[in-house]
């Protein structure tokens, strides 16, 4: 097994990062097409599902302190059964993974380098994840280190730099959109937030438990207010009607920022968050993957299975490459169905259920 | 194995030198402006004009002396695109359009519909929709060809007017605004007129031998919201619709003297000006907008020979009087604006913002109302300070009555 032990600190860095990494560029098109000028209320809806995945699955780790979700799976549900449901989650970081990285190729053909074949963009990307997580976890937790600020300061340079443009009127009225249709919105945005499940093939790789509960919900309350910024911040320049019908509203910002006469034309630096959040994010989803089937072949040594995983990754990514319109469609109809009312939340909460009726695990929950 | 990894990263070094699709900048046309027009025959339906910097004036120490400091290209297709590749049969560069700031679009083309010429603005992986969009009065290709003795080129001589900021009637305005109010529910919008002028500003001499050509821009083309050029605002208008946007910047306000019997201009200039717009629903239902200005103003000239300004009545009716003709230049681009039915001044937006439930009733007779709204303004001027000065030369042997 690998050894590495990650803080509580890095944890959060690498959720911080893991969350915002393709939900500020793809989100905004989706929440504001739908729900126009309240779409950062969305934003911030969809914490509240982060956060209740955050206390499910840290409840279950909390009743198998050293194993993952994927180690302890069988151990609720039985073994046939469990392994079954093992399987699906490894596809489901397979699948998703190799999505994130051909979303990644479709970003970079989309904004900078359109000339590009899309495979090799995947190709060069998997070679450097595979480098770092056949490193362990730790070593990929530690380049977030350098990464989060980074992506931090870029965020925030971005949302505030077209100052000049920025128009908060632009924003009002304020929920002028039904209840119903919000909550309906919030879930793709939480869907993102979901994603702070992958909390539980982390939390045995902890330190110390103590604090994950409060360190996870203050990561994803952040993840939403950068969110917030971002939409708010698009909204505000190009106006509710424009902001559906951009690709990727945050480098349209970028691309809006002329400050001064000497800071102009900053898209470099949202390519580089988005190569550097990408890249932990398809590490962590790498990482998970090759993971979840180590556990469920019972195997000790997690190098063994993570070449044959990185191609499946890969061949997977490769195969997904599809045009925006197919993933916009894919983002707004199958992901909150796929994601948080599926294997994000609603499959964790069952398990929790079943766990604590027929008292399996520690129960220090 | 180190040896073998060592060697590899070295090998890696020579694929990471960035000469792949290396483009020096002498290779590159670097776009200045784009110009619209209208083609007359059929599969010809756009004329698509760029304006290209010679890059060898623009480096300092180089170039220079006779060399022209940009030439144009033309081409026709049935879109932007299409009229671009076929520019590129005369053009041995690579046409790089990332350093385009201006998009001159053709009278024609503006009255007939501007919305099919935006798309590729906005599409386009390199231009950015930030830049300056005007109107020209007739052709556009005319107003990039245009060659003026006081700018390199006329492209780059638009660009330098507009990041002034807004002087006066001049009025920058932005892709990214021009389309806002597009998309808005039954707003127009408005862009910046230019027209080719001859230069006065030379010698008399000079003027006799060629007369030079240059660049005038004022008014304001106005847009329907189906983005149909339905008519143009003058410079009062102009100054009206900036007072009521917020906008306004840079400008002047001429007051007559509040002496009896002199007809002493003095001119105001504006230091800083905040707009409110207030909507207040009639017990009939329909809105009527208030207009809160507060505006700071200098002295910045007194065009007489009485003294005056030494006199706080004096002052506060001069503020009086800088009101009355703030809320006249806002009343003629209201009654303008009205005549046009075009609703320029975003008072649909501000309905909704303010009172959301009315909104949704009247939205749709919008056309019907706005002719008839009722714009009220209220405005304080403030005057600051008046300059370097006391009182005109030579005026104290006068007494003020």
């Amino acid at each position: 097994m690998d050894n590495g032990k990650i803080s509580q600190r890095q944890l959060a860095y690498l959720f911080f990062t893991v969350l915002v990494a393709t939900v500020v560029f793809y989100n905004p098109q989706i929440a504001v097409g739908t729900v126009g000028r309240d779409a950062w209320i969305t934003a911030m809806l969809g914490s509240i599902w982060g956060l209740l995945v955050v206390v499910v699955i840290v409840a279950l780790g909390r009743r198998f302190p050293d194993k993952t979700l994927t180690g302890y799976i069988p151990q609720i549900i039985g073994k046939p059964l469990g392994l079954v449901l093992s399987l699906l989650y490894t596809v489901w970081f397979l699948f998703i993974g190799a999505g994130i990285t051909a979303q990644f190729a479709l970003f970079i053909n989309t904004t900078i380098m359109p000339d590009t074949p899309s495979l090799a963009l995947i190709i060069t990307f998997m070679a450097v994840a595979f480098y770092a997580v056949s490193h362990g976890l730790e070593v990929f937790a530690r380049i977030n280190e350098l990464f989060v600020w980074v992506i931090v300061i870029a965020i925030l340079i971005v949302v505030t730099l077209p100052y000049e443009l920025i128009d908060l009127r632009r924003l009002l009225p304020v929920g002028q959109t039904s209840i119903g249709n919000l909550v309906a919105t919030s879930l793709i945005a939480g869907s993102w937030r979901g994603e702070v499940f992958l909390a539980g093939m982390f939390l045995p790789a902890l330190i110390t438990m103590k604090n994950t509960t409060r360190n996870l919900t203050i990561t994803v309350f952040l993840i939403g207010f950068v969110l917030m910024a971002v939409e708010v911040s698009t909204i505000a320049v190009f106006g509710s009607h424009i902001v559906g019908d951009i690709e990727l509203p945050a480098f349209s910002l970028a691309r809006m920022i002329s400050t001064a006469r000497v800071l102009d034309r900053l898209e470099a630096l949202v390519v580089a968050v988005w190569v550097s959040a990408t890249f932990i994010k398809v590490c962590a989803f790498l990482y998970c993957a090759n993971r979840a089937a180590t556990d469920i072949m019972g195997f000790q040594e997690h190098r063994l299975l993570l070449a044959p995983i990185t191609l499946m990754f890969t061949a997977t990514a490769h195969n997904q490459t599809i045009n925006p319109s197919q993933l916009v469609d894919f983002l707004t109809i199958t992901w909150p169905g796929y994601g948080l009312l599926s294997f994000q939340l609603v499959i964790p909460l069952i398990l929790l259920i079943i766990a604590s009726l027929r008292g399996k695990g520690e129960g220090k929950a | 194995m180190k040896r073998v990894l060592a060697l590899l990263l070295i090998m890696t070094c020579l694929f990471c030198a960035g000469c792949w699709d290396q483009v020096e900048i002498t290779d590159q046309a670097l776009v200045l402006a784009t110009g619209i027009d209208k083609g007359g025959r059929a599969g010809q339906e756009v004329v698509f004009t760029i304006q290209v910097a010679n890059s060898r004036v623009l480096i300092p120490g180089e170039g220079g002396g006779t060399q022209e400091a940009f030439w144009t290209a033309t081409g026709r297709g049935n879109t932007i695109r299409e009229a671009t590749f076929q520019m590129f049969h005369r053009i041995p560069r690579q046409v790089f359009f990332g350093h385009n700031r201006i998009m001159v679009v053709g009278e024609e083309v503006a009255r007939s519909g501007i919305v099919p010429y935006l798309d590729r603005y906005f599409r386009s992986r390199e231009t950015r929709p930030n830049l300056y969009i005007l109107v020209a009065r007739g052709k556009a290709q005319r107003v990039l060809e245009t060659r003026m003795p006081t700018f390199q080129s006329s492209g780059m001589a638009l660009i330098n007017l507009f990041q002034l900021g807004n002087n006066h009637a001049i009025v920058p305005m932005r892709l990214v605004q021009f389309i806002y109010d597009l998309t808005l529910e039954n707003t127009g919008a408005v862009a910046p007129i230019v027209e080719v002028v001859e230069q006065t500003s030379i010698s008399a001499e000079e003027a006799k031998t060629n007369r030079p050509q240059t660049l005038s821009v004022g008014n304001l083309a106005v847009f329907d919201h189906n983005g149909r050029m339905v008519g143009e605002l003058g410079e009062t208008e102009t100054l009206g619709l900036l007072w009521i946007r917020d906008w306004i910047e840079r400008t002047d306000i001429t007051v007559s003297c509040p002496l009896e019997g002199t007809k002493e201009p003095l001119d105001l200039e504006l230091i800083g000006s905040t707009t409110t717009i207030r909507v207040h629903m009639g017990v009939d239902g329909m809105p009527r907008f208030e207009i809160q200005l507060r505006v700071m103003v200098d002295v910045a000239e007194h065009f007489g020979d009485h003294p005056g300004l030494d006199h706080v009545w004096y002052v506060d009716s001069l503020e009086k009087r800088a009101n009355t003709v703030i809320a006249r230049q806002i009343q003629s681009a209201v009654s303008k604006a009205q005549a046009l039915n075009v609703d320029i001044f975003e008072f649909s937006e501000e309905l909704r913002r303010q009172h959301p439930e009315e909104w949704q009733k009247i939205r749709n007779n919008w056309q019907d109302i706005f002719p008839m709204l009722e714009v009220t303004v209220s405005s304080k001027t403030l005057i600051g300070n008046r300059g370097m000065s006391v009182e005109n030369p030579d005026s104290r042997l006068k007494v003020l009555k």
